[in-house]
């Protein structure tokens, strides 16, 4: 079981200074429009994640006029109690589990695990493949600290290969040898990162398809991983060699992989509907949670930033028989009275306003 | 509240270090103010004054040397056969410290990263190319760090000598993923010499 006890900010977002104890089961977070809700959530995923689930931008989580940002937090795993530290500044971040920090960030993910359910999942289905990528990369950094390692040498060399291509291009470089050599490195991590994805994909699914059925009753959703990079052929490269100097840029490997849903052997991305597209998102992050449980024999922490009070009371009754009771749960509302709390056994609410705690009740009693 | 002018300039110039902030170079400069005597500061200006007028790469290897040719190069009785190849002049004296190795060096000055503007021809690449034209070198150890770029650079320079019957090694991994060479420690690094595999 994996809790947050106590979770100190400073500077993040709208928080100046902040610390709150929270409870080991359900966090209604409550307050109005951009008073500081999905802000919190959002601290707690960046806390285990290293990165924000809504920027890639991560001094955009500095408060305005700092110049630094911390987030803090004291947490268990099962037994195992965490302290855990991310420092985001200008010059980097820096992670710190128990007081000693983490020169590679791949060693510090994994220590805690989170699903975030939110409203950006629908660009998930809908958006574009990079969304796609991102859902993966962000599962895969919590699961194999070798892929998080993969990827960012992976994004390195391909900034490298893309700057030769660029003087290439412009013919202010002749270095077919240089581009090979950066090609046959590049290579070495798009196989790797290519294979972990297939791997964790084939999984996946077998998770998804049963939650899907449950919500929707249908059975005939298909997922399909479509890497960029062909089975087996490092020739890949070579191959689009000329394109790629034409255009200046990498035109394959994991950075163009994709990922789709059919419904009965169609697009999702062209023919579904607003509510499918909810219903799917639901199950692939529901999905997600069990393979934590299976197959890393953990239980995630799980963070519902709005989509909990969109749903109408049946489906709120539904996705929490979904949901583990053991797990601690971070749902934000603006309106508490759109949840039913009577289905909630023990439950905390924190009321934010302007990024400041206004008010904490336990159990029931107005606010 | 701004420093005198004079201090600022120390303080601007202490800046220019790797890995030296502002606060950093407040102490260093303040540290100089408050306690170097007259003596230090003759000290310190005639070292700056020496290496600026003495210090230059080597004619032949690029090592740092206050020669036209570096002491390890006009040393005959070092074996000519072999050229360990580095980034840096420092990699030079920590291996030198080990006393494993008897060969000659060439010193890089640097690492092949297109994204930070350096391509092959900024290094001496083309200079070790020219040394490899005596007969005499026959084999090219390849000790760059073991970073990206270190091997981006090895591989570059194994590829330029495929075809040539010098025989390219690269130094084992001894040492972590990531690790620089002048960092390691002697252990580790003697048995990446002794472990140096065909490349
Ligand atoms: N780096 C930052 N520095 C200062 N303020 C910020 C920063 N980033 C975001 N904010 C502000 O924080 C406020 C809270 O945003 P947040 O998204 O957490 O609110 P919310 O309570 O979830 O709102 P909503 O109910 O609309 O979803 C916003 O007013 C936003 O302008
Ligand atoms: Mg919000
Ligand atoms: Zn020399």
């Amino acid at each position: 079981m994996q809790k947050i006890e106590t979770l100190e900010l400073k500077h993040f977002r709208p928080y100046d200074s902040l610390r709150i104890d929270f409870s080991p089961n359900i966090n209604i977070i409550t307050g109005d429009n951009a008073q500081g809700k999905t802000s919190l959530i959002e601290a707690i995923f960046t806390l285990v994640v290293t990165k924000s689930h809504k920027t890639t931008f991560d001094t955009a989580l500095i408060k305005e006029g700092d110049d630094f940002a911390k987030i803090t937090a004291q947490a268990k795993n099962g037994d195992k109690k965490l302290h855990l530290q991310l420092v985001i500044s200008k010059e980097g971040k820096k992670a710190i589990h128990n007081h000693i920090e983490y020169k590679r960030l791949s060693d510090y993910m994994g220590l805690l695990n989170v699903v975030m359910f939110a409203p950006e999942d629908l660009f998930l289905i809908k958006g574009s493949p990079s969304e796609r990528r991102r859902f993966i990369d962000l599962a895969l950094s919590q699961i194999n600290r070798h892929y998080v390692y993969h990827l960012n040498q992976y994004r390195k060399l391909l900034k490298e290969r893309n700057e030769h291509l660029k003087r290439l291009q412009k013919k202010k470089s002749d270095d077919l040898i240089l581009l090979d050599v950066l090609s046959e490195q590049l290579w070495h991590y798009a196989k790797k990162i290519t294979e972990k994805r297939k791997v964790f994909l084939e999984e996946l699914i077998t998770y998804v398809q049963p939650i899907f059925k449950a919500l929707s009753g249908k059975n005939d959703l298909r997922i399909e991983y479509e890497p960029s990079l062909l089975d087996g052929c490092d020739k890949s490269y070579k191959n689009k060699q000329t394109v790629d100097i034409a255009l200046g840029t990498t035109t394959v490997g994991p950075h163009r992989d994709e990922c789709a849903f059919f419904f009965a052997g169609q697009p999702v991305r062209k023919i579904a509907s607003q509510g499918q597209i909810r219903t799917l998102t639901l199950a692939l992050k529901l999905a997600l949670i069990d393979y934590f449980k299976q197959e890393k024999k953990v239980t995630p922490i799980i963070l519902l930033d709005d989509v909990f009070s969109e749903l109408d009371r049946h489906h709120q009754k539904n996705l929490l028989t979904l949901l583990d009771k053991k797990a601690q749960i971070f749902i934000t509302t603006t309106e508490l009275a759109n949840i039913d709390v009577t289905v909630l056994d023990h439950y905390k609410v924190i009321k934010i306003k302007s990024g400041t705690i206004e008010g904490v009740d336990t159990n029931g009693s107005d606010l | 509240m701004d420093y005198p002018e004079a201090l600022s300039l120390l303080i601007e110039q202490f800046m220019r270090y790797p890995g030296v902030g502002r606060k950093t170079a407040e102490r260093y400069a303040l540290y100089t103010i408050n306690q170097f005597s007259q003596q230090d500061y003759e000290g310190f200006q005639t070292a700056l004054k020496r290496v600026q007028e003495e210090i230059r790469p080597c004619s032949n290897c690029g090592h740092l040397t206050d020669q036209d040719v570096c002491r390890i190069c006009v040393d005959k009785t070092r074996d000519q056969s072999k050229i360990l190849v580095v980034e840096e002049s420092k990699d030079v004296v920590v291996i030198e410290k080990t006393r494993t190795y008897r060969g000659l060096y060439h010193v890089l000055d640097g690492v092949i990263s297109p994204a930070n503007g350096i391509g092959p021809e900024e290094l001496r690449i083309k200079a070790l190319l020219t040394r490899l034209k005596d007969a005499a070198h026959e084999e090219v150890i390849l000790a760059t760090n073991f970073s990206d770029e270190g091997e981006t650079t090895a591989l570059y320079i194994q590829r330029l000598l495929r075809d040539t019957d010098i025989l390219v090694t690269r130094i084992a991994y001894g040492m972590p993923a990531g690790g620089n060479i002048s960092y390691a420690d002697e252990i580790t690094l003697n048995k990446a010499l002794e472990g140096r595999k065909k490349f």
